[in-house]
């Protein structure tokens, strides 16, 4: 992996984190039907079960145009793991891409 | 505060100061503690209420499964112990969940901090097991052996991507039921409350009897409308039921 790349990876988080949590939280805030402060509290803490993570995993996938697989969303369980999740697969693609 | 194990093995609802007497739930094969998420509006305000997080599920999908049930007993009874010595702790468990909360009371018991009370539901005793149970081991016996006592399960194994998430841990606790021998257990020394659905498919009422013999003390079995999975329509009724339990507990009076 070149400096380049591990740049664009460094931008996606330092520009894009604070949006990528507001979007997952957004997406918490639809599913779970409240507002969840804790970016650290875990979605099985805060009332998910397995059926409404795959509604999250919808709305997330909707609103960011990434597709997440449920596991690695369970691998992720908070909303500050998932927006991290969403900026690494956002670098991939870009990756992909070039 | 509890210890980081602790915080890995036990999901809490509701915990305080003012909960002097904590309940502790154990989950059914292939399901999570959020199964137990409704009850803490069910129960006494200073009721602690609090349910096992096995391994292989939720946050927990990589943990490494136990090498068998008696290992995952061993496994909770140390996540359990700095509780069960500070405070008193009654245990609820429903089928594989009983079992294993069983095996933790025994656990507890040698150490020198035995829970308050157990409550059993919907599954033998050990002693009536007489060796490992057959239990389906293909993916898709199983699934349909769970689909056939709780249809509304069917959904999370048609959508692919929920099975993939879901599937390991149904898989992981059925081999854990089905490497289980069971066998005769020296009785506790606290009360055992049993509960049955009526028409349970798994087990009978009268099977359920059989717990009397795993306890020095009380025993009384409840037996409800429905079938294996009643705990949910009549869930008013049992945690009614569980109130009684817990206030005798909390007085200090064992006797039914």
């Amino acid at each position: 992996m070149t400096d380049v790349t591990s740049s664009q990876h460094a931008d996606v988080g330092v520009q894009g984190h604070s949006r990528l949590i507001a979007l997952v939280r957004s997406a918490w805030r639809d599913t779970l039907g409240y507002d969840t402060p804790d970016d650290d509290m875990s979605f099985f803490d805060a009332g998910g079960d397995s059926f409404v993570l795959i509604s999250l995993i919808g709305k997330i996938t909707k609103s960011s145009g990434i597709t997440i697989k449920a596991v690695d969303v369970l691998r992720a369980p908070t909303m500050r793991k998932q927006a991290a999740l969403l900026g690494q697969l956002m670098g991939e693609d870009r990756d992909e891409s070039q | 505060m509890q210890s980081q194990v602790a915080e890995r093995w036990v999901r809490r609802f509701r915990d305080g100061d003012e909960c002097t007497t904590k309940l502790i739930c154990f989950p059914h094969a292939g399901s999570v503690a959020g199964q137990y998420r409704t009850w803490s509006r069910g129960l006494p305000s200073d009721i602690g209420v609090m349910a096992v997080r096995y391994p292989g599920r939720e946050e927990r999908f990589d943990d490494p499964f136990p090498s068998g049930l008696e290992a995952l007993a061993d496994d909770i009874a140390d996540a359990l112990d700095e509780l069960a010595q500070r405070e008193r702790v009654v245990l609820f468990g429903h089928c594989f969940g009983a079992t294993v909360a069983h095996e933790v009371a025994l656990r507890l018991h040698d150490r020198g901090h035995p829970p308050a009370a157990l409550c059993v539901s919907g599954t033998l005793p050990p002693q009536a097991l007489n060796g490992c149970r057959v239990v389906p081991t293909e993916d898709e016996d199983i699934i349909a052996h769970v689909v056939s006592l709780d249809a509304s399960r069917a959904a999370a194994f048609e959508e692919p991507s929920l099975r993939e998430a879901v599937l390991p841990a149904v898989r992981g606790d059925y081999g854990l039921v089905g490497s289980y021998a069971g066998g005769p257990r020296p009785p506790l020394d606290c009360p055992i409350y049993a509960y049955a659905g009526a028409d349970d498919t798994e087990v009978t009422p009268a099977e359920l009897q059989g717990w009397a013999d795993m306890t020095h003390s009380a025993f009384r079995l409840r037996v409800l409308p429905g079938g294996h999975f009643y705990l949910k329509p009549e869930e008013a009724t049992l945690l009614a039921d569980l109130s009684d339990v817990l206030d005798l507990v909390r007085s200090g009076t064992t006797t039914v």
